[in-house]
């Protein structure tokens, strides 16, 4: 027996054959015991599952109990992670870390910065030239980090005496 | 988040503990620093009429040539390391006729006197000095040449 005829078997048991078809099948079943015995077996099977669903009652109408399954299911689809109520403790831990860290660094860096050498840059606030004699200037030149105090009035007055082999004491 | 905590706490331990050890070094060495102070007569001529007299070192005479000075040679004439002990001063004698006394405020900070011939102070410096930096003090002298003398950090 093929697939086919056990097919058209099983429709025909469901009545779902037009009436040409099913009577050409049951004219097979007349003549075949094997067709026979497949359409007594599929009879029986149904009658079983048949009596075996009938057993199984719902609590609820059958609209309401599939109605509650579709509502799970988007619930589901739905549902995000729930955040945990956080403690206030919990809050100032979260916070008081990174502070305490930010608070260590710059601590830290206010004690090394005479030693990273901020003032190099911002020395001209606390350059201070205390000239006796009002003809002093101060040059100061960032890129090389040189300072010229430079004195106008004429050497000789202080350093040096009026011959011009004396200017500076060389020997 | 027990070992995320202990993990914060560390790097905040370090972050603190690490600038208080270069202090501390840098307080080491800031305990004594070195200095050098030159004195440099500045002229137009190519040799210096004292044959004792050499050329300036060239980081020197790169360090002058960004000064707004007129003159393009410089001699060494006399040259003196010393060192000042921190909140120490020191008096070091460049020539007959000039002298600098260095006070060291703090680590960075030095006063630097200069006085002339008559043991005047001629003018009186504080600044920031640190490492390689160089305090220049100048006046013109006859012939068109000038006197330097020069206040460098070493270490």
């Amino acid at each position: 027996m093929n697939q086919d005829l056990q097919l058209k078997l099983q429709a025909y048991l469901d009545g779902e054959l037009p009436s040409n078809e099913a009577k050409a099948v049951a004219d097979r079943v007349a003549q075949d015991a094997d067709s026979r015995a497949l359409l007594a077996e599929l009879t029986s099977t149904c009658t079983a599952l048949t009596g075996f669903e009938s057993t199984i009652k719902l609590p609820e109408t059958r609209e309401f109990y599939w109605s509650k399954i579709a509502r799970d299911l988007q619930r589901l689809e739905r549902s995000v992670p729930e955040r945990s109520p956080v403690s206030l403790f919990t809050l100032l831990r979260r916070l008081a870390l990174p502070s305490g860290v930010l608070i260590a660094l710059l601590v830290g860096l206010l004690l090394i910065k005479p030693q990273l050498g901020f003032e190099r840059r911002l020395g001209v606030a606390e350059t201070e030239t205390a000239q006796v004699d009002a003809g002093t200037f101060t040059y100061r030149d960032f890129a090389s980090g040189t300072t010229l105090v430079w004195l106008s009035y004429p050497a000789e007055n202080e350093f040096a005496e009026r011959g011009a082999a004396d200017t500076m004491s060389w020997e | 988040m027990k070992s995320k905590f202990t993990s914060a706490f560390r790097f905040g331990w370090l972050a603190l503990m690490l600038p208080l050890l270069a202090l501390g070094s840098g307080r080491v060495q800031a305990a004594d620093a070195k200095y050098e102070a030159q004195l440099i007569w500045a002229s137009n001529d190519k040799k210096s009429p004292n044959p004792k007299h050499k050329e300036v070192e060239s980081e020197m005479r790169k360090r002058l040539g960004k000064l707004p000075l007129k003159w393009v040679n410089y001699f060494e004439v006399n040259r003196k390391s010393f060192t000042v002990s921190d909140g120490g001063t020191n008096r070091v004698v460049m020539s007959e006729k000039s002298t600098i006394v260095v006070k060291r405020l703090d680590a960075q900070r030095v006063e630097v006197s200069l006085y002339g011939k008559k043991g005047d102070v001629c003018t009186k410096q504080t600044q920031p000095l640190p490492k390689d930096e160089i305090l220049v003090f100048g006046g013109e002298s006859p012939n068109e040449t000038a006197w330097l003398v020069t206040l460098k950090r070493t270490d």
